[in-house]
């Protein structure tokens, strides 16, 4: 097929001998051709098709990129390398067992990723997806020590998401009579919501999104990272086919914009009140997906009410959105991999201080910060501004369904966005600043210069695709065309990205410029803070991540459940107190949960066959023999 | 100048969600009688005296003076405690404020389209101060609390009159202010009969929150 | 270019004229109306003492918010000539860019090690989270009766003296909603007091407790230039269209906004904490009740 792809595949080879090193130049050469074809799919107007003839009930399948599939696999050939380069090095720092199967589970990993993009036929695509999901699977559970529940949870909501998919493109094939997916027109109803909601487990929105928080804190830092800013993707992948081909009513757009906006809110809620750096990040991988579907809402919006520029505007805010998340995000994973080796824990309490010892860490850091809750010099600010752009312009249309729905929308993602704020500003400032809070803080010291390559690769895009926002601007410009989408929207938004770019260049230059004068003119004199009075401040006097957010945890309070479990203190002289509290998870705890109880206690019921003695068992088949017999001759 | 009342009375109900006193509650009921006079005289296109003095009783003298002053008796009367007692704090009061007109103007919006003679302004914020004033006696532990809730949703009533089209119809004023002076009348006595009755009218309050 | 020149000097007026508004309502002389330029020419020239807690964060977040609200202020029109940058949407720019600004210093407060200004990071940054909600709305209210424009565009096609009665009720409900969110986010009473020294009772001021010499100058500067920033929109809004002197009405309005907000200083006193958080909403309430209203209109008889 193509070049880049051999090369990949061969990379297998050296993860099978546990030569990391080899097995991340590899994949950066291989990503480096597959990219090269993506581009050129995306730019020019070849499209590959390639016809391969498999065994009945198989058949022909069409395998070959469209543009909206060479867009996600140059998010793919960005991504994966960056992530096993990390990997190379975050494995010699944390050696375990399993390393080459370990590997060779990434490297399959990596080759379904790509090779789901290529497949148009829904029997292949359906196997290369139930790849990746077992080898993600696979490469979860790659630190033994931690919890194997979590990672249990993750491949069951993985199957029962996939068995939605077979159910949908099962249905479709019986309904319009191919594996094809090129060549659709329209789907019809009852299969493009079961696919939807197939992809919307893998995508992680509300109510599927219990697996991620749970399997991105076990994970190592490199499998959650792909997995996060990538193999999310395809979830999205899945969704953004299936509205590129289809057109839908009033009502389905604003029940998948209600839904994109309660992830979204869930999402930064329980980002804000978590302590464990990964937990935080992967909720707030939730609320992401749901701002793009809010994007995508917006568009399908606009297209529906015929704003065109709304429509323009959404969809290139969500395809932004899903190149820069992978960007930023796949950045502070690696991060929180930083932080694991230096200090040896993740949870924010224990850190403080880690800006001194890790420098290079913390400026990375504070970038991803910058990044992730739409400040404007991170890139999430480009792709939120055209989504806010699409919405103000429909407020001047005359449109009444979609100006209510914007309005909405405008107040839930400035609060949506103030709280991003409000979380990662309190995780930045509980680990990095300030002064270490426990023993393991104090130790820590800055990670190898390798671990530091691929962050500040990570660093410098985001700068770039911040401050430049044409650069992003016409990466996506291919797909909006192919969308039959009003460019002149386009032609608007590029020359705004080019004079915020100009007013971003002027806030870095008097930056520079005032920066540089305190340096030259201001003497700095060092003492302690000032402890009003107080003449042993120590570091257990500052705050904590939930006293940061205690004013609005009141308020959020009816979102939440936190479970508290409590030893009050009696009578005068009490001897003991304690206070713990945990949140829990209502999806898993209302829905699931009773189900699995409901199962076992049915499956209790039968326990008593399993006693262990053969002649029982004989007991129950001569049993089972005779009712069979009785039924066919009695009742045939 | 119709709609800046309107839009004031709308605020009235915002001020309703803030605060934390009975006494503003009283405030609120005077100024929203004083605002119902204006625009009852505004909208009147033809007015004979008979006409000005029902719509200057009712609203101006029951609504603004009588009333409030009845219910501050009662209160300076019982030595009720100053404070509303509400169950949900001022914070959700205000967000579920914000919701409900949102909601209402939106369905004042979708049914204006459709029929030519209703005033989509005032039916949105009477629709907004009727479900105040419901949410006003749910949510709030003082009984002369919800007797005032009660008040601001007949307050809303009559604006909803108002809003759907025409005239002041007179048979619907007349049920409005019948109703309204009986139910101050019946909510006083049950009142004052209660306290003399048990020492206090309000539920004892804990010392200790847990 | 008097544009800049407005930008560049006017901010330190305002507290100074706040300040003597309320030392003659109580009954004494006050400081001199320069006092807020002399103190800032005077910090300048001073050495800073670091918290040895402190990271590269303290270093570079005064400078970073100066030049990020610098630029939020070259969005604003003054009087009635243009503003300096002005394109379609450019609200959401000036929104974030005052986001940034308020970013970093939380992250300089949580930097220091100091337990006061976590507390006072921690709830300055919970304000924001309704503001911003509140400030969209606006927007999207001046918006969506004015067509969509750039915020110099919007501003200038708004004034109170204009046609209508519905151009009054809109220009009122801005104003209001505004206004609030300039006590808010300049730390004046009922929400925060700048004149207190207790530690729990401290927002603002504590979250630069421990900056001195030329970063506090600096940090000073940008509160004053927040300042003018949203009293400029309130003025804006206010300016009658049909006028000779647009500048004369410009300096009045930001003089008047500087006396009323002094008076209102010394009428009331800074609400309960708690409370505080509940009325931050307030804005958001007035904003929708002004949205909903102009859409119903719109759309009614």
């Amino acid at each position: 097929m193509s070049i880049g792809f051999i090369i990949l595949f061969l990379g297998l080879i050296p993860a099978l001998w546990k030569r990391s090193g080899l097995f991340s130049i590899v994949w950066l050469m291989g990503s480096g051709f597959i990219a090269f074809e993506y581009l050129e799919v995306l730019y020019s107007r070849n499209v590959q098709d390639y016809l391969l003839l498999f065994p009945d009930p198989i058949g022909t399948a069409n395998i070959g990129l469209n543009k909206l599939s060479a867009f996600f696999g140059v998010i793919f050939s960005i991504g994966l390398p960056l992530g096993m380069l990390y990997g190379h090095f975050y494995l010699k720092e944390h050696p375990g067992p399993g390393l080459r199967s370990h590997l060779f589970w990434l490297g399959l990993l990596g080759l379904s990723m790509h090779g789901l993009l290529w497949m148009r036929h829904s029997l292949l695509f359906l196997m290369l997806w139930e790849v990746m999901s077992i080898s993600s699977f696979l490469c979860v559970i790659q630190d033994r020590s931690a919890s194997l529940k979590a990672a249990l949870n993750y491949i069951i909501t993985m199957q029962i998401g996939a068995g939605f998919l077979i159910a949908g493109f099962g249905l479709l094939y019986l309904q319009t009579g191919s594996f094809d997916l090129s060549t659709l027109a329209a789907m019809p109803r009852l299969p493009m919501y079961l696919l939807m909601i197939g992809f919307a487990f893998k995508a992680g929105f509300v109510p599927f999104s219990s697996w991620l928080p749970q399997a991105h804190p076990v994970a190592p830092a490199h499998v959650s990272g792909i997995m996060s800013a990538m193999m999310i993707k395809a979830g999205l992948y899945g969704i953004l086919v299936i509205i590129s081909i289809n057109s839908f009513n009033l009502r389905e757009i604003a029940i998948f914009c209600l839904i994109s906006v309660v992830t979204a809110f869930w999402g930064v809620i329980h980002a804000m009140i978590s302590s464990n750096v990964k937990k935080a990040l992967a909720f707030s991988s939730i609320e992401n997906m749901g701002i793009i579907g809010i994007g995508l809402s917006v568009g399908l919006l606009g297209l529906d009410a015929g704003i065109p520029m709304m429509a323009t505007l959404g969809f290139a805010g969500a395809l932004l959105h899903t190149f820069f998340h992978s960007l930023f995000k796949a950045l502070l994973f690696y991060l929180s991999g930083n932080i694991l080796c230096a200090s040896h824990t993740l949870e924010a309490d224990q850190l403080g201080g880690l800006a001194k010892a890790m420098p290079r860490s913390a400026a990375c850091f504070l970038i991803g910060t910058f990044a992730i809750s739409a400040l404007p010099i991170g890139n999430a600010f480009i792709s939120e501004f055209s989504i806010y752009t699409g919405l103000l312009s429909a407020m001047a249309a005359h449109d009444l369904p979609a100006i209510v729905i914007s309005v909405v929308l405008l107040a839930a993602m400035a609060f949506i966005g103030a709280l991003a704020l409000i979380a990662f500003a309190k995780l930045f400032g509980i680990i990095f600043l300030g002064e270490p809070r426990s023993e393991q803080a104090t130790k820590a010291r800055e990670c190898p210069r390798g671990m530091c390559l691929p962050q500040v690769v990570l660093v410098a895009g985001i700068l770039l695709t911040g401050i430049f926002g044409n650069v992003g601007l016409r990466f996506v410009k291919p797909l909006l065309r192919w969308m039959q989408l009003d460019m002149s929207g386009y032609i608007g938004l590029r020359n705004t990205f080019s004079q915020i770019s100009i007013v971003l260049g002027i806030v870095l230059l008097v930056f520079g410029l005032l920066y540089l004068i305190r340096k030259l003119c201001v003497k700095d004199i060092v003492s302690p803070t000032w402890g009003c009075g107080y003449h042993k401040p120590s570091p257990r006097m500052q705050y904590t991540s939930l006293a940061f957010v205690h004013p609005l945890s009141y308020f959020l309070k009816p979102f939440i459940l936190i479970k508290k479990e409590r030893i009050k203190a009696e009578g005068l002289f009490a001897r003991e107190v304690e206070y713990a509290e945990h949140s829990e998870d209502p999806f898993w705890k209302c829905i699931v949960e009773p189900v699995s109880k409901a199962l076992n206690w049915f499956f209790g019921l039968f326990s008593g066959m399993h006693n262990g003695r053969t002649d029982a068992y004989i007991a129950w088949c001569v049993g089972f023999l005779i009712v069979v017999l009785v039924w066919v001759l009695g009742f045939k | 100048m119709q709609e800046i009342l309107v839009l004031a009375f709308g605020i009235t109900l915002l001020f309703a969600s803030v605060t934390n006193m009975l006494s503003s509650i009283i405030k609120i009921l005077v100024v929203q009688g004083l605002i119902l006079f204006g625009i009852t005289l505004l909208k009147s296109t033809h007015l004979n005296w008979v006409g000005f003095a029902f719509i200057a009783l009712e609203t101006l003298i029951f609504k603004a003076i009588v009333i409030p002053w009845f219910i501050d008796d009662t209160i300076k009367h019982n030595q009720i405690h100053r404070e509303v007692e509400a169950y949900v704090s001022n914070f959700f009061s205000l967000a579920l404020m914000s919701l409900i007109f949102l909601g209402s103007f939106a369905l004042a919006g979708f049914s204006g389209q459709h029929s030519g003679k209703l005033f989509p302004l005032e039916f949105g914020i009477a629709f907004a101060t009727i479900i105040k004033g419901l949410f006003i006696i749910i949510a709030n532990k003082k009984l002369i609390t919800h007797l005032m809730g009660y008040l601001i949703m007949e307050n809303g009533i009559f604006l909803l009159s108002l809003a759907v089209g025409g005239d002041l119809p007179h048979i619907i004023s007349l049920g409005i202010s019948l109703d309204i002076m009986l139910s101050v009348l019946i909510g006083v006595l049950f009142i004052k009969r209660i306290k003399s009755t048990f020492d206090d009218a309000e539920s004892p309050r804990q010392l200790r929150e847990d | 270019m008097i544009n800049i020149l407005i930008i560049l000097l006017l901010p330190l007026f305002v507290p100074g004229l706040i300040s003597r508004v309320k030392a003659i309502m109580v009954g004494r002389k006050g400081q001199s109306l320069l006092q807020p330029y002399y103190h800032f020419l005077k910090l300048l020239r001073k050495d800073e003492v670091i918290s040895s807690s402190a990271s590269f964060i303290t270093r570079l977040a005064p400078s970073l918010a100066l030049s990020a609200t610098l630029c939020a202020a070259l969005f604003v029109p003054i009087g009635l000539s243009e503003s300096i940058f002005s394109f379609r949407g450019d609200v959401v720019l000036v929104l974030y860019l005052l986001a940034l600004a308020k970013g970093i210093m939380v992250f300089a407060a949580l930097d220091s090690g100091s337990s006061f200004e976590g507390m006072g990071a921690s709830r300055e940054i919970s304000f924001t989270a309704f503001l911003e909600p509140a400030f969209i709305l606006i927007m999207a209210s001046l918006i969506f009766s004015a067509g969509f424009n750039s915020l110099n565009g919007l501003l200038h096609s708004y004034s109170i003296g204009g046609q209508g009665v519905w151009n009054i009720v809109v220009g009122a409900f801005t104003v209001f909603a505004l206004y609030l969110m300039l006590l808010v986010e300049s730390a004046r009473v009922p929400f925060d007091d700048p004149n207190t020294h207790l530690e729990l009772t401290m927002i603002h001021e504590v979250m630069i407790l421990d900056y001195s010499g030329f970063s506090l100058g600096l940090i000073h500067y940008t509160a004053a230039l927040k300042m003018l920033i949203y009293s400029s929109l309130i003025v804006q809004i206010i300016i009658p269209q049909t006028t000779s002197l647009p500048m004369l009405w410009f300096l009045g309005g930001i003089i008047s906004t500087g006396i009323v907000t002094g008076v209102l200083e010394s009428l009331m006193a800074r609400f309960r904490m708690n409370r505080n958080l509940e009325l931050v909403l307030v804005p958001v309430s007035v904003a929708v009740l002004a949205i909903a209203a102009l859409i119903a209109k719109s759309i009614g008889v």
